[in-house]
């Protein structure tokens, strides 16, 4: 059973995000954005508080807008998990057996689910922040009668233990007799009577080898035996030296894990070895845990949640690249926090949620997998959605049509007729809100889409995600001069949180822009002003962008290409000693009126080169920037403001 | 199934084998389905499980069919529109108030209703145990006249009943039938949970609680355990039929089983039994006979006597000075049994003016005294601020007990202007207007622990012990009549309500649970029961008095009228089988020359039990 839909509201910066789960989640965002907020938000609805009035919230966790908030006065915290099954039977029968009166049923497509409640705020009669659990009905309706019982959420947790590494774990503390996995490791090392009695005397015979090797020992015993005088301490032999645990128990307790160091024989404690090695042992202790120890502590069923801060700490790149396999291996669902640019380049961009702080509020973001829509139920409907299962689905109890993918015009000529027999105006209505669900779906980005992406973006995945703001470009000559212009303007783009994507070896312009409203990050396009910048843009449109907006964020060079753009805008001087280095023959003469063309024709079949080159070539120079075009001034200065809004 | 006559331990059988799979399935998640027909047998058997097999409780579903479909419902009743918080009106008071608004509402909609077709809820009610839904009504009934208002009728019911968030009690029974037909996947899941399903008294089985197990079971579940008496079939007019176990062999294919030897009765009673029913038809081919293990008594006459009087008048009189004469020290362990409920006021009379105390047993919806009617819809009040109609009672009640003269159209009014909160105003109300502090007490109490805090097993204690403080003295004995009655039912519900949900179910849960109950005071040794033979069932008594054995009575004259093999008059037989099979030491049966002032013969049923009429 995993996690599959978290919605908090007031809780510290989250004032209302809704976050849908994978079985594995990556969550991106910068310092302060909410991460460990929603970390801790899901392990404090979820750990088990020892009475019900307690409160699993502090004070300081409540959504304080100013200073002078007070918790007291503040809107409940409010936590809600969902579990749902993906697909009929997934559950095993013992969980919906186990947790009979709280599982609800999606009667029509047959899956289970839980919707779980948790709420915390002031009580004035108590003067407490009081907790309280409640289990919900497929509407959202607090359950009441045998769903209210106590007993159901201690039930719950038995299936959904979590668990949590954070970004600073300890090796020395995980690996301690006291800690959760190895400690619980431990305790369960189970050994039949005979043989551990047998254990127990094989240590006596040891203890009283070791005291006999030297004789001085037993004089130390005697002398400390002086003690019975004093206070009433046993009979003889009431002191004695222990050189060795008596117990199978306590010899365990002081076991330790070693490792043996590449290249040599020696074998040391794991703490003797550097922060990565211990930073990930801790991971596999979790999963040797997990698969050893789990199952006969809790519920054979039960499918752990583990909360994981930052795997990639303290390794080495290559090693954080790889990791993503690892983590996705180890058992159960896991959310985790990352800042690693190389962790996230194999995360699929479904698995990414990426939190922004805005003003005082968490925004969260991911790519859309499907769109509502509240419309009344028609027969029409209820025929239209089975023929298109699992495409479309109407959930009868709410009244709710949802489409996972894009809503083509065929489908939403079928939509409207659904409602033919409706009366006016309300058939008007849901026409209008049908065309604006068809156009909402249009910001959908297709299964084929993404993996194309997954393969091209790779590399470039790892920086985007952690900047504040999108410049698309055509190719690699736009992103040098881009990134030439801007230094000359006193505002490098690195340093102005602005990646530069340029997207034809990467995929496509509308793929990114769609992924750039997806993830909410402002972004600009620039392009040549010739049939294939024409494409592009034809490309973004499709999207079901607001034409107003893509005036805005889309920026033609009107002088044609780049090339001819920068011959006409003062760089033909450059240019041409860059041409002539390159070996151009030019056959026209620079007085020609037909020179430009020539010229960028030759720099055109050179384009990159070109374009590093005169990047060079004006960074060396420390070029005023004055010199860079009012166009790219513009944009520049647009994009880095939008940034750092 | 198993088939077995009365006293043969059918609900022994059910408790052991419950108990058995709980014991040897220890670590299993699963839960086992456990109906009964009524709340008490469920309460019983829930205490014999538990000390057989203690820790299991969590596991074990034990209760009604309606207790059942309560609890189906509250977990997914939003699929057929049916919020968890629903209240359930058992009240005829409840019931009638939503008809009455049910009328209103369709004489607007169509002119042929009558303000008096608040009379059609009699029939309403059973098209809904019919399991009839409102379109379905002109296929069902013959008069479309009739139909058409029915059926306007009907639909305006449901939509107050809706309106008021509250279902009637064949309401619970017809919506989880709804659900489960409409949506095979809550079956499914019923079928998860509950491996095995055990019914009790299985032949009372209606028609809509039969149509709910197949439902549930989709065709496909077999797991299904039942013990009945098709001999013991009473509640034919409730829609139990002989065919239900006929049904149910073709529905389940079950083995079946019988357990023929009665522990209960004496040989002679037994006798009688098996004599009677073999004049029955309509039951099971090969059923066999009941076996007594108990030893015959040297005298008959000492085990079963046939006393003969003039009138009825005077078989009361008769009944009440034997019982005197006999079981003075013992009341509590007779029973005088009545086709009828008239019969058994004689009775009544005849045993109080003999000094002994005697009740007629009865389902009671609500409390009696005025104290816990104010409890209980203070209570409710505090669950539903807004509700009107029971402000009535609350006000009502504690007028009566406090002599203030507080009007609920004030309060109402006054609470819509302010804040809403009908509880929270009559606090207040009742705060500033008491000049007595014992009555400002109560006030306050309902103020800290319902309208601010939201502690009703606080309240309830104190107001418990607030009753004590005001019963004994201030002339207020009058105002609280039936309290004591009142208290004890209280005690048992509450005790009874807590196994069944947990030691502190929230208050919704208490008041949903405390509304299927009934309220009426259990037995005590002190007072002689009487009884219909309907109450009677599954019960036994060791003195067993059984009432006016004649033609027109027993059987009864409608049944004569269907003819003397008619179903009715099967039925009747099962009725005089029942009430006999309740005795475990002594059987007296009596009759009248003359009820009412007119002649009647001797009970058929005295012959075929191989009696002769009797004599003075």
């Amino acid at each position: 059973m995993r996690v599959t839909n978290v919605r908090i509201r007031n809780f510290r910066s989250l004032v209302d995000v809704t976050i849908p789960m994978d079985d594995t989640t990556v969550i991106v965002g910068e310092n302060n954005s909410g991460k460990s907020a929603l970390i801790d938000a899901i392990r404090a609805a979820l750990t088990r508080v020892p009475s019900r009035r307690g409160s699993a919230f502090a004070e300081y966790d409540f959504h304080l807008p100013d200073q002078s908030s007070d918790p007291k006065a503040s809107p409940p915290i409010s936590v809600e998990l969902e579990f749902a099954e993906s697909r009929p039977d997934e559950w095993p029968q013992a969980l919906i057996q186990a947790l009979a009166e709280v599982v609800q049923t999606d009667p029509v497509h047959d899956v289970h689910f839980i919707r779980l409640r948790v709420t915390s705020q002031y009580d004035p009669t108590t003067k407490s922040f009081d907790t309280a659990w409640h289990f919900l009905s497929a509407d959202g309706q607090q359950l009441v009668g045998r769903a209210g019982l106590g007993s159901n959420l201690p039930a719950l947790l038995q299936y959904v233990p979590v668990f949590y590494l954070s970004a600073l774990r300890d090796a020395d503390d995980e690996f301690s007799s006291g800690s959760h996995f190895w400690g619980q490791i431990l305790r369960s090392v189970d050994m039949p009577e005979d043989k551990r009695l047998e254990i127990q005397r094989s240590l006596e015979q040891l203890n009283s080898e070791i005291l006999q090797a030297d004789p001085r020992l037993g004089k130390v015993t005697d002398t400390m035996a002086k003690m019975r005088g004093v206070v009433s301490a046993g009979g003889k032999g009431a002191v004695a030296i222990r050189a060795l645990p008596q117990k199978p128990w306590e010899l365990m307790s002081k076991s330790e894990i070693v490792v043996r160091s590449l290249g040599t024989d020696a074998w040391f404690p794991l703490k003797r070895h550097g922060q990565g090695v211990q930073s990930l042992a801790v991971l596999f202790l979790f999963q040797a845990f997990v698969e050893h120890v789990l199952k006969s502590a809790f519920q054979p069923e039960s499918e752990p949640i583990l909360a994981l801060e930052e795997p990639e700490a303290h390794l080495h790149p290559q090693a954080a690249r790889s990791l993503w396999e690892r983590v996705r291996e180890l058992p159960g669902q896991k959310i985790i926090t990352t800042h690693s640019t190389h962790f996230i380049q194999h995360v699929p961009l479904k698995n990414l949620r990426l939190l922004r702080r805005v003003g005082p509020a968490t925004e969260v973001h991911s790519l859309p997998r499907s769109f509502p829509l509240v419309v009344p139920g028609s027969p029409g409907l209820h025929k239209f959605c089975s023929a298109r299962a699992p495409k479309y689905s109407f959930d009868q109890t709410n009244s709710r049509l949802e489409v996972f993918g894009t809503v083509d015009d065929g489908e939403l000529t079928a939509l409207k007729g659904c409602f033919k027999g409706f009366p006016e105006p309300d058939r008007s209505k849901i026409h209008k809100e049908l065309e604006e669900l068809a156009r909402t779906s249009l910001t959908f980005i297709p299964d084929e889409e993404l993996s194309s992406l997954e393969t091209f973006a790779q590399r470039m995945r790892g920086e985007i995600f952690f900047s504040r703001a999108w410049l698309l470009c055509e190719g690699p000559s736009d992103y040098f001069i881009l990134r030439c212009f801007a230094e000359m303007l006193g505002t490098p783009l690195d340093a102005g949180g602005v990646s530069v994507v340029d997207y034809q070896n990467s995929g496509t312009p509308g793929v990114f822009a769609s992924l750039a409203r997806a993830f909410g990050f402002p972004w600009h396009m620039v392009c040549d002003h010739d049939q294939g910048g024409n494409d592009h843009i034809a490309d973004v449109c499709k999207r079901g962008f607001d034409p107003l907006e893509l005036k805005h964020r889309i920026h033609q060079l009107q002088e044609g290409d780049l090339e001819h753009f920068l011959i006409r805008n003062g760089f033909q001087d450059e240019l041409t000693d860059i041409a002539s280095s390159l070996g151009a023959k030019l056959a026209v003469k620079p007085t020609d009126a037909r020179f430009q063309d020539a010229l960028a024709e030759f720099l055109g079949a050179h384009k990159v080169t070109a374009a590093s080159m005169l990047a060079k070539h004006l960074l060396s120079l420390n070029a005023s920037a004055s010199r860079v075009p009012r166009f790219f001034k513009d944009l520049i200065e647009l994009v880095v403001g939008e940034a750092n809004a | 199934m198993v088939l077995a006559g009365p006293g043969s331990g059918k609900t022994r059988v059910l408790t052991a084998r419950i108990a058995r799979i709980l014991d040897s399935t220890r670590d299993r998640p699963f839960r086992i389905l456990g109906l009964t027909f009524t709340n008490k047998a469920a309460d019983e058997m829930r205490v014999r499980v538990e000390r057989l097999v203690p820790g299991q409780e969590r596991r074990l579903f034990l209760g009604t069919f309606h207790s059942f479909c309560a609890d189906v419902l509250r977990q997914h009743g939003v699929h057929v529109g049916i919020k968890p918080d629903y209240r359930i009106y058992s009240s005829t008071d409840d019931i009638a108030a939503i008809m009455q608004e049910a009328v209103a509402k369709a004489s607007r909609v169509n002119g042929s209703v009558l303000p008096t077709d608040t009379t059609l809820q009699p029939i309403i009610d059973n098209l809904r145990a019919l399991l009839v839904s409102p379109e379905e009504v002109p296929a069902r009934l013959h008069d479309q006249e009739l139909a058409g208002r029915v059926m306007v009728v009907y639909q305006a019911y449901e939509e107050q009943l809706k309106a008021a968030n509250a279902l009637d009690f064949n309401s619970l029974l017809y919506h989880a039938c709804e659900l489960f037909g409409k949506y095979p996947a809550l079956g499914k899941q019923y079928r998860t949970v509950y491996q095995y399903w055990c019914v009790d008294e299985f032949q009372d089985t209606n028609h809509a609680q039969y149509t709910l197990l197949k439902l549930m079971a989709g065709g496909v579940f077999r797991e299904v355990f039942v013990v009945a008496d098709d001999d013991q079939i009473i509640y034919q007019w409730n829609g139990a039929s002989y065919q239900r176990i006929e049904n149910l062999i073709s529905d389940f294919q079950p083995q079946v089983l019988q357990l023929p030897v009665n522990y209960r009765c004496p040989a002679e009673v037994v006798d009688l039994a098996n004599r009677l029913i073999s004049h029955n038809l309509l039951r099971t081919r090969d059923k066999e006979p009941l076996q007594a293990v108990r030893e015959r008594a040297p005298v008959f006459g000492s085990v079963i006597r046939i006393s003969v009087l003039d009138s009825d008048r005077d078989e009361a009189e008769f009944v009440a000075a034997d019982i005197a004469d006999r079981h003075r020290d013992d009341l509590g362990r007779v029973a005088v049994l009545g086709r009828n409920r008239s019969l058994l006021e004689g009775v009544k009379g005849a045993l109080q003016s003999q000094g002994i105390r005697a009740v007629i047993a009865q389902r009671r919806d609500s409390f009696a005294s005025a104290p816990f009617i104010w409890m209980h819809s203070c209570l409710r009040q505090s669950n539903n601020r807004v509700d009107a109609r029971n402000l009535e009672s609350l006000v009502g009640s504690f007028n009566q007990i406090s002599g203030l003269e507080i009007s609920v159209s004030d309060l109402v009014a006054t609470a819509r202007a302010k804040h809403g909160d009908l509880l929270r105003e009559w606090a207040d109300t009742t705060k500033a207007q008491a000049v007595d502090t014992d009555v400002r007490e109560a006030a306050v109490n309902v103020s800290e622990l319902l309208v601010q805090g939201a502690d009703y097993k606080g309240f309830v204690d104190r107001s418990l012990a607030w009753f004590r403080k005001l019963a004994p003295d201030s002339g207020t004995q009058e105002q609280f009549a039936g309290f004591s009655d009142d208290l004890r039912v209280w005690t048992e519900l509450s005790k009874d309500i807590r196994a069944s949900l947990g030691v502190a179910p929230s208050l919704q849960n208490f008041l949903q649970e405390l509304d299927l109950r009934s309220k009426e005071p259990p037995a005590d040794a002190s007072t002689v029961t009487l009884m219909t033979i309907h109450g009677a069932k599954g019960k036994e008594f060791d003195h067993v008095y059984l009432i006016g054995l004649a033609e027109d009575v027993i059987p009864s004259f409608q049944s004569k009228r269907r003819g003397d093999r008619s179903p009715e008059m099967e039925e009747e037989r099962r009725n005089c089988f029942v009430a006999i099979t309740r005795a475990q030491k002594t059987l007296t049966l009596t009759r009248a020359r003359k009820y009412h002032g007119w002649a009647k013969e001797p009970s058929r049923f005295i012959r075929e039990m191989g009696l002769a009429p009797g004599r003075e």
